[in-house]
């Protein structure tokens, strides 16, 4: 069956359709296939006949016409307009035109009207080509490339795949899915680019591809490689002005600027913004955002119409705080390319702030969502300065700038914040000083998301970049902040998920030297997690086995060294005795979980079928079996949590509280099963356990009602009314239902601690609402006395 | 656009309200109250408990209450029940109905689901025709409830639905919320210990947002009420002294001490805010010794 991608570009914000899946992160990549600018402006798509073209392209660069064939004294014009437009010569566009006007090939129209911006005019010429002469492979990856350019890559990879499956070894065809492959980190891209380079060694696209997938991991010197072989090679211009990009980026991913190969670039073509951008993408994708930014900068002064560029420099500005200037450059980007879905959102996330309030002292700086921002903020600033006051002890790094910190109320909004896409699956991200997470509102902690200890991953991240300017490793950053998560956090357990042990037992498990590919490109579905988890313990054998070991990796790193030198110097350990010793210490921790993994299955599949069944105590029997075998363990499926449903089925209250409060003990969060504890501990008259449990909770699921006035409750009948008034007013500021109550027992709290004009003030407004609620009234009578 | 009311009308209209809310306390509340058919004995049990929860504490409030349940609770016994009702009311009783059960739209009749024939809101609006109550209240508590609207829509009649049309079908949450409203001070906004019928919609209304966005689902159902706004009281929180003669006059301090109060609430945007608050406090103390020689009094069981 033939693919007709139905090509609605839209012209409005409106409408635009996401792009799931699709992480693009920068332009660098889509220069390799068609660095063109695009307009909205009217190209006539008609016949030479009808014609009376015109564009205001001001940029059209050159792509690789090498496999698109048809008629080959035309695509002879259209090589020569393709020159020209190459070296910067003004007169391209001209060119572009006249080839429109004589031109009748619907294939060799599509390139023409591509590069004069009309992109819409551009993809009904190569529907009519391909309805004139279908299945033709060359024509179809065109087109494909051409969707990769207005971000839509299912369309993109739907015309590819059908390329491949008329020609499986076009190489067009098979390096337009790589690339696709490539923006999304998958590891299969490099099957396919090497499946080109077996046939074709000197391919230009397949080698830039793989140069970019060694820079992607720091490997420059692989990059080189794969670059410098193409350089005594007849090569277009503008495969050489992208081969001399990628050899400016492997100068900068390698510290050796300036780069000789930017006035290169320049001299070929003054405009070749990609000079700039292409390094930059190195740079974000390594958290380097201040250097990002200035080359972002470079490249839209070197071309004005560089969309890419502006959309990029707009996204890297707001990792960086810079709001104003980077609603300026995506605005500027929406107005040349009104397609790209990341400015889209972008911009419209950023009209969404004027819901939130901005909160800024001397060291920190919150955007809370304005319904949220009177409970969170309390929260967030006591965090903020416990971690900073904890990790600059343990760092020997003190922040000198403040912390950024935003929470969003939706997921798709932390991740247009992030990425400029929603779907990310990620909770947090840090960007230097800034913090963007999901807030209490994004997920639930009955979802399992621990909203304090994200923000503490994210806290130690600020540190962890400050302290070495960006240059930290992912697995070393990544590793500390899971190791504080599980130390030092507000929610500190040592509960490993099956799926690290089950990694473990299958020899999934990286070399340290190897750790960043884990998060990277990962070649399995759990390989991000489980290796955020083995960077955590990895993080955690060195804080117990190394006298400062973290913290010397961390001075390591902000010196420039690699993780190798990292290790060398700061643990005099090579990797691999690191590795073998890190090897030795799983073995010891889990060894004896991974072997008896079979038996942790079967108890708690047991228990579960048990459960199911409402053979109470067979459920109990089993779940005490896998607590045995992993007593630990917290996760959503955790044994305790299925033992005290049981126990509390069965009506046996006991066993229920035990395994509630072993549960706890180990470091538990489920809110259900928090609440029941906490409940229970009351009704035992243990207010003080009582009181700790619902403090946790009422921190877990902080927009609650509920959980902050039983926690005042609590808090004022054992005396605490200081800590009672922060969840009386926490409780006012969630806007509750019977506002009367609030605010008598803020003023009850008040009136406790001798605050007396304040509490009569409550009173007032407790009795405003309902003026016969006679504790209010006795307690107006006892003030006034 | 902000109403401005004039003091003196205000008060006016104030006393109005007290007037007719003495003259319906002196009324009786008569009370149907129907479980449905649950169809599932989950549901069964659910519905069941509510309504038996519902008629407990009305009982505080009326003297007159018919509870059907199970197979009880057909369309016969509901026709016959209100047939007796409005045997007893008289104009000045108010009339409670409480309808706890799956109901059904055809997208032209709302059915009340039943152990045998089911009944519509225009049978139902038929046989409160010969009631004589002027003040009714209806609350169906269940799914496509708000097809009962219209057929029910009636002078002095309140109607209460878990639903805003009869297009929402799901089984609805909405009696839960209900029936909790009776008993929990929590949804006693004006601390007057007693359970008025449109603080047991806002309640409910507000408990069945709670539970589906705290859920993170589309809410199925969005409860409405159309008709006036009662004070029919539903419920009663604690024991409220009886009052005798001897003290009507400091209880007409009282009512004259609230009134004040909602003319300076009417008017607040007009004093300085200092003001405003020293004026209501000093209301407030004098209400609070009003408050506690009526206490006393009903204490020393003065005739």
């Amino acid at each position: 069956m033939k693919i007709s991608p139905s090509f609605s570009f839209q012209h409005a914000r409106s409408g635009l359709h996401a792009m799931h899946g699709l992480y693009r992160i920068s332009s660098a990549l889509l220069l390799l296939i068609a660095p063109f600018g695009m307009t909205n402006e009217a190209v006539v798509d008609a016949p030479p006949a009808n014609a009376a073209a015109e564009t205001t392209n001001e940029r059209p660069a050159g792509t690789n016409l090498e496999t698109l064939s048809g008629s080959a004294t035309k695509s002879a014009s259209l090589e020569h307009c393709q020159a020209l437009h190459d070296t910067g010569d003004p007169t391209a566009k001209n060119c572009y035109l006249e080839l429109l006007r004589i031109e009748h090939d619907d294939a060799v129209r599509a390139e023409a009207l591509w590069r004069t911006g009309n992109t819409n005019a551009a993809n009904r010429a190569f529907r009519r080509a391909n309805q004139i002469g279908p299945g033709n492979p060359d024509l179809l990856t065109r087109w494909g490339l051409l969707f990769i350019e207005v971000h839509q890559a299912a369309d993109a990879e739907a015309l590819f795949k059908e390329a491949l499956t008329i020609d499986p070894l076009h190489s067009a065809a098979l390096l337009g899915h790589a690339e696709l492959l490539a923006r999304r980190f998958e590891g299969r891209a490099q099957g396919l680019i090497a499946a080109v380079l077996t046939r074709e060694p000197n391919h230009p696209r397949a080698n830039m591809l793989l140069s970019r997938q060694h820079l992607e991991v720091g490997d420059v010197e692989a990059a080189r490689a794969a670059l410098t072989r193409l350089l005594d090679k007849p090569l277009t211009t503008v495969d050489r002005l992208n081969v001399y990009a990628l050899l400016a980026a492997a100068d900068h991913v390698g510290g050796e600027l300036p780069s000789p190969w930017t006035g290169k670039a320049l001299e070929l073509n003054p405009a070749f913004g990609d000079i700039y951008s292409v390094p930059a993408y190195f740079y974000i994708i390594t958290r380097r955002y201040t250097e990002a930014v200035a080359l972002l900068e470079k490249a839209t002064q070197t071309n004005p119409d560089h969309w890419l560029a502006h959309a990029d420099l707009g996204i890297n500005l707001l990792r960086l705080n810079r709001f104003d200037e980077a609603r300026e450059h995506l605005e500027h980007a929406y107005s040349g390319d009104p397609y790209n879905a990341e400015v889209i959102n972008t911009l419209r996330l950023l009209d969404s702030l004027s819901n939130f309030d901005t909160i800024s002292s001397s060291n920190l700086v919150m955007r809370l969502h304005k319904s949220e921002s009177a409970v969170l903020a309390p929260y967030v600033r006591e965090f903020v300065s416990e971690a900073e006051g904890a990790m600059a002890a343990r760092y020997r790094y003190k922040l000198e700038r403040p912390v950024v910190i935003e929470l969003y109320q939706h997921h798709d909004d932390f991740a247009v914040r992030t990425a400029g896409l929603p779907g990310l699956g990620i909770l947090g991200a840090t960007f230097g000083d800034v913090v963007v997470m999901d807030g209490p509102s994004a997920k639930t902690a009955a979802e399992g998301f621990d909203w304090v200890s994200a923000l503490w991953h994210e806290l130690v991240h600020v540190v962890t970049l400050n302290a070495t300017n960006n240059l930290v490793s992912r697995w070393f950053a990544e590793g500390v902040s899971v190791f504080e998560e599980w130390r030092y956090g507000p929610s500190p357990n040592d509960s490993v998920p099956y799926s690290f042990l089950e990694a473990m037992a299958d020899d999934r498990l990286l070399p340290v030297a190897d750790l960043d590919e884990g998060f990277i490109r990962p070649r399995y579905p759990e390989q991000i997690s489980v290796s955020y988890l083995q960077s955590g313990l990895l993080c955690l054998f060195i804080a117990d086995n190394f006298d400062n070991g973290l913290v010397d990796i961390l001075e390591a790193y902000g010196n420039g060294a690699t993780t190798v030198e990292a290790i060398e110097q700061a643990l005099a350990l090579t990797p691999a005795e690191l590795d073998e010793a890190f090897a030795a210490y799983l073995e010891e921790r889990f060894g004896q979980l991974v072997s008896g993994l079979e038996d942790l299955r079967k108890s708690n599949l047991a228990a579960a079928a048990a459960f199911k069944a409402e053979r109470w105590i067979d459920a109990i029997t089993s779940a005490e079996k896998a607590i045995s075998l992993y007593p630990e363990y917290i996760g959503p499926d955790s044994a305790y949590l299925l033992m005290a449903s049981a126990a509390e089925h069965g009506k046996i209250p006991d066993k229920a509280m035990s395994a509630l409060t072993r549960y706890w003990q180990a470091g538990g969060r489920n809110p259900t099963a928090l609440d029941n504890l906490a409940r229970a501990y009351h009704d035992a008259a243990n207010l003080d356990e009582a009181i700790a449990v619902q403090r946790v909770l009422a921190r877990a699921v902080p927009l609650t009602t509920v959980h902050h006035a039983t926690l005042g409750d609590w808090l004022s009948s054992a005396g605490r009314h200081a800590e009672a008034l922060t969840e009386y007013r926490s409780v006012l500021a969630l806007e509750p239902y019977d506002k009367a109550s609030a605010h008598f027992k803020l003023a009850g709290a008040l009136h406790q601690l001798n605050q007396i004009e304040e509490a009569r003030r409550q009173l007032l407004y407790a009795l405003e609402i309902a003026p016969r609620f006679r504790p209010a009234l006795l307690l107006l009578v006892e003030i006034n006395r | 656009m902000v109403t401005h009311i004039r003091p003196l009308t205000f008060i006016l209209l104030v006393g109005a309200c007290l007037f007719v809310a003495s003259q319906a306390m002196s009324a009786e509340t008569r009370a149907l109250i129907v479980a449905g058919l649950g169809g599932e004995v989950d549901y069964e049990t659910q519905f069941q408990r509510h309504a038996n929860t519902s008629a407990d504490h009305l009982r505080e409030v009326a003297n007159d209450i018919t509870l059907l349940l199970g197979e009880a609770a057909n369309r016969d016994s509901v026709r016959s029940a209100l047939a007796e009702i409005g045997k007893r009311a008289t104009a000045e009783d108010a009339l409670v109905m409480l309808f706890i059960g799956h109901g059904s739209y055809d997208g032209e009749h709302f059915r009340f689901n039943v152990p045998g024939p089911d009944f519509t809101a225009t049978d139902l609006a038929g046989w409160l025709a010969s009631v004589a109550a002027r003040r009714q209240l209806v609350v169906v508590t269940g799914s496509s409830s708000g097809a009962a609207q219209a057929p029910l829509e009636h002078a002095g009649r309140t109607v209460i639905t878990a639903t805003r049309s009869g297009e929402e079908r799901n089984a609805t949450v909405f009696a839960r919320y209900f029936s909790e409203a009776l008993g929990t001070r929590t949804a006693d906004i004006d601390k007057d210990l007693r359970i008025t019928a449109q603080e047991a919609f806002n309640y409910t209304s507000h408990g069945v947002s709670d539970h589906y966005s705290s859920r993170r689902t589309m809410a199925t159902e969005h409860p409405l009420s159309e008709g006036p706004e009662t004070a029919i009281v539903l419920a009663q929180l604690a024991s409220v002294p009886s009052i005798g003669p001897t003290v009507s006059l400091v209880d007409e301090r009282r009512n004259t001490l609230e009134q004040e109060i909602a003319v300076l609430k009417a008017e607040k945007s007009s004093y300085l805010v200092s003001d405003y608050y020293a004026e209501l406090q000093r209301l407030l103390l004098e209400l609070v010794v009003v408050e506690i020689q009526i206490e006393d009094a009903a204490e020393r069981n003065d005739p």
